[in-house]
């Protein structure tokens, strides 16, 4: 019945698949052992780029042409280590017999890799490396050159911390895996590269300790990145919600993270992460809830203080989605539990106001997402037009007209406030603050009561890669429990979280003080 | 695919059961206090007090308005001022019930009822007997509450200073008539000027108002219902008198059986003396002048005790003590024949 709907909604139809796609070069196409042949059919492809450079010269007593793209490879590099080899007209280096001769004598250059079909050949310049073809050969140099520009370390815009490291991801991924590598110098870490994206081909890489991470997770990972059929990857967020178990769930189940430190932490407690090139954002998998709230600051400070600040946390995630859905319910359903000064100075604020208070919950929220969003989005410098209008005019003048009650500026004020200290779970946070509002408006108490209960049973049923999204909770886990709402000392943390470590759970052997044997 | 019907299905059902019980907070009047007069005949004229929340907080207007309703019942005469009222009265903060004293007199047993059986009164009301119109007291702007009901809740802030009378609620008042044979005190409030001050005690049994005890009388009985937190008195030695400060009061009550049944009252007061101009404690010395003190807690006492022997009114719930301990020795004379040993102990302190 719906299929003409189904296929006016996909867009296309399914046997002009391959006329999507159209490829230019064939994948199976070998070079050929004439120079003249290959310039042939890769020349006519190029020669409009204008940042396309074809430089053909003679290498010894052959001829040789050599692909790059200017911009992204180092000058120096090019001229001083691979032709001037190549030009020089040493006897030595002027009579090559093979390929090997020129790896061995010829090439100052640390990476060198030997391809034999025009395909890998030309993705070697688009990657930013340099193609060497030379007559004679039925086989190109692809060599290492790269130069282009990329954005230095800097500190993080997300996961601040007062204690703790301040080195942030970039967007080039070679700097991304150096950063990680700095971090755990073992053999086992091992970095995978794979690749997707039609046109962008862009690399991704996974990162995993070997000894620690699920050979079953890893296998899974790397079949749902090689299904992905698409002509680009942008950013990481595409490769989340194409491998992610629940797309459409509010609750994320992919980690992310802008610091070096945080992933290299999940990796050794058995996550893989995805460092995708051209995003600062490394996803790592699987996630559990209570990844949510804990952070890298945890780790660094007093357990107390650890403790105190995780608590906090996860009261201000219940705060955030459900502060104002209460105070609505209580309100219009349930005043009588209410004390009767507080009751009485809400009534005083309340009274003269337009409208009920649901629909004020409804409107305030509203505001205040339109405000964030313009917060985020706006250029820098008009950035303080939108705080006096966000401060003044929304809570202000809207209840000294008597627009709004005041005591619904703070609950609302408290909602937006508490949902950040939770970033990760604030779409989450957003999403169900609706939906409870809604239940709140219109069932009070009752219909808060089964929104959480829905909430809950969703959590409990949600999988992140095989692993229960709410362990340690559910499935219950004691050991777990020193991790969830408080942060034990790091002595007493002697195994890694279960889900995401069940071949090797022993992090330390446990630490005795003082002078023993 | 059936799935999704099934969600879409369900929460299409919700929100017809929805909005049952809502009342926007605008649209409400908050109750403070109820209080019944007599009305004409057998009327009851019921008077209820609301808050007005926008002159409470500014400060400006009148913070309160009163509906007045007549009617052959309780309910009746409460749904008629509620008619009155432009707003649905939200009964669930009420918390101060006054009685007129002529309506004490015939009887209390249906406003009570009414009270408990409806689902938006709290069972924790204060309830005042009132010795004028209920609609006099409610009408009391006094410059300390805002709102005249408050006068009546803050009953149990004064007796905690100055015990001359004891706060009951409406629970308390209904579980205490069901005690056996036992009679149950409520402060008379009456105006004096502005504000309204407690005049006396009435003592209610079966359900009827029988008897009026004095601030005075109203104390001794609360020494042994142990209600005595912090109280003054003066006492008298040998003509010159002197003030104390009781601080700190305890009260140990012992049943016993041993021929007879009788009770004996332990009391442990901390006192300081907060007038001596005579210099009483020089010239006497600290023991004497104790003992002097626990003497007159002792005699206040005592003339409390033998007056409500004399009228048969068991407001200490003396017999619903024996008959749980002892089922089967009580009758209509136990009360009145009953001992009761009391010894003070006093003790100074700095």
């Amino acid at each position: 019945m719906f299929e003409k709907l189904i296929k006016k909604i996909n867009g296309y139809n399914e046997r002009r698949k391959e006329e999507v796609f159209p490829q230019e070069i064939g994948e199976n196409v070998k070079i050929s052992k004439k120079l003249s042949e290959n310039n042939k059919i890769l020349e006519p492809l190029l020669k409009k780029n204008n940042d396309m450079v074809i430089r053909h010269f003679c290498a010894g007593n052959r001829k040789a042409t050599l692909y790059y793209v200017d911009g992204l490879t180092s000058r120096d590099t090019i001229s001083d280590f691979i032709m001037r080899g190549l030009m020089d007209g040493n006897e030595d280096t002027k009579n090559f017999k093979n390929i090997e001769d020129i790896l061995d004598f010829v090439l100052v250059c640390g990476e060198v890799s030997r391809v034999k079909t025009l395909k890998e050949a030309t993705e070697g310049f688009l990657k930013a490396d340099l193609t060497l073809f030379i007559d004679g050969f039925s086989e190109a140099l692809v060599i290492n050159a790269k130069g282009f520009e990329r954005r230095s370390i800097s500190d993080p815009q997300t996961d601040s911390v007062v204690r703790g490291p301040r080195e942030a991801f970039v967007e080039s991924m070679r700097s991304n895996t150096a950063l990680l590598r700095r971090r755990i110098r073992s053999t086992s870490f091992i970095m995978e590269s794979m690749k997707a994206g039609r046109n962008t081909k862009t690399d991704i890489t996974l990162a995993y300790l070997k000894n620690v991470a699920d050979e079953s997770l890893l296998e899974s990972i790397r079949q749902r990145i090689s299904k992905i059929d698409i002509d680009a990857i942008v950013d990481s967020g595409y490769i989340e919600q194409f491998i992610s178990d629940n797309p459409l769930s509010p609750f994320p189940t992919m980690g992310f993270t802008e610091k070096p430190d945080i992933a290299a932490a999940k990796i050794l407690e058995g996550r893989v992460a995805i460092i995708v090139d051209g995003s600062p954002f490394v996803l790592t998998a699987p996630m559990l809830f209570a990844e949510s709230f804990q952070s890298p600051e945890d780790y660094y400070t007093s357990p107390i203080y650890g403790s105190i600040m995780r608590i906090i946390r996860y009261i201000s995630f219940f705060l955030s989605i459900f502060a104002l859905p209460i105070y609505v319910a209580i309100t219009t359903f349930h005043r009588e539990i209410l004390p009767l000064p507080t009751l009485l100075s809400i009534a005083a604020a309340e009274e003269g106001t337009p409208f009920k208070t649901s629909t004020e919950a409804f409107i305030m929220i509203l505001i205040f997402e339109i405000l964030k969003e313009a917060g985020v989005r706006m250029p820098k410098p008009v950035g303080q037009a939108v705080s006096i209008v966000g401060a003044l005019v929304i809570g202000e003048t809207a209840v000294s007209a008597g627009i709004i009650g005041a005591p619904m500026v703070i609950a609302v004020a408290l909602t937006a406030l508490t949902a950040f200290v939770v970033p990760t779970q604030m779409n989450a946070v957003v999403f169900f603050r609706y939906l409870m509002l809604f239940m709140a408006s219109f069932m009070g108490g009752v219909g808060l009561t089964l929104g959480a209960v829905f909430i809950v049973v969703y959590l409990s049923k949600l999988k992140s890669f095989g692993a229960d999204y709410l362990s340690p909770l559910a499935p219950f886990s004691l050991a777990g429990m020193k991790d969830m709402f408080v942060r034990a000392p790091i002595r007493t943390l002697l195994t890694r979280p279960r889900e995401t470590s069940r071949k090797n759970p022993v992090r330390q052997i446990f630490y005795r003080k003082g002078n023993e044997k | 695919m059936k799935k999704v019907t099934l969600c879409i299905m369900v929460f299409l059902v919700l929100p017809l059961c929805g909005c049952f019980g809502a009342e926007d907070i605008n649209d409400t009047a908050i109750v403070m206090g109820v209080g019944f007069d007599s009305g004409e005949g057998e009327y009851y004229k019921s008077i209820v007090q609301t808050v007005v929340p926008g002159a409470l907080s500014d400060g400006g207007g009148k913070t309160y308005s009163n509906f007045e309703g007549d009617g052959k019942s309780i309910g009746e005469s409460i749904l008629n001022s509620s008619l009155k009222c432009g707003k649905y009265m939200n009964m669930s903060h009420t918390s101060a019930l006054l009685i007129n004293e002529k309506i004490a007199e015939k009887g209390v047993n249906e406003i009570f009822d009414y009270f408990m059986r409806d689902k938006e009164f709290h069972s924790t009301i204060t309830v005042a007997v009132s010795e004028e119109s209920a609609g006099k007291i409610l009408d009391c702007e006094s410059k300390i509450e805002k709102v005249p009901a408050s006068n009546i809740i803050s009953l149990g802030r004064r007796f905690r200073e100055n015990p001359v009378g004891e706060e009951i609620n409406v629970f308390d008042f209904v579980s205490k008539s069901l005690e056996k044979n036992s009679a149950i005190m409520v402060p008379i409030v009456k105006s004096a000027g502005d504000d309204i001050s407690v005049s006396a005690n009435a003592v209610f049994k079966d359900g009827k108002m029988v008897a009026k005890i004095s601030n005075n009388e109203a104390r001794g009985i609360l020494w042994l219902k142990n209600k005595i937190e912090k109280a003054d008195i003066t006492a008298q030695m040998e003509g010159a008198t002197f003030d104390v400060r009781i601080e700190k009061s305890r009260t140990k009550l012992t049943l016993s059986e041993d021929e007879e049944i009788y009770f004996t009252a332990d009391i442990d007061t901390d006192v300081s003396i907060k007038r001596d101009d005579k210099g009483v404690l020089n010239a006497w010395g600290e023991e004497k002048v104790l003992a002097k003190i626990s003497d007159t807690i002792k005699s206040e006492i005592l003339t409390s005790l033998h007056k409500m022997q004399e009228m048969g009114l068991d407001v200490y719930s003396f017999e619903e003590k024996i008959s749980r301990k002892y089922p089967d020795k009580t009758n209509n004379e136990t009360f009145k024949n009953l001992k009761v040993y009391v010894n003070v102990n006093s003790k100074l302190r700095d």
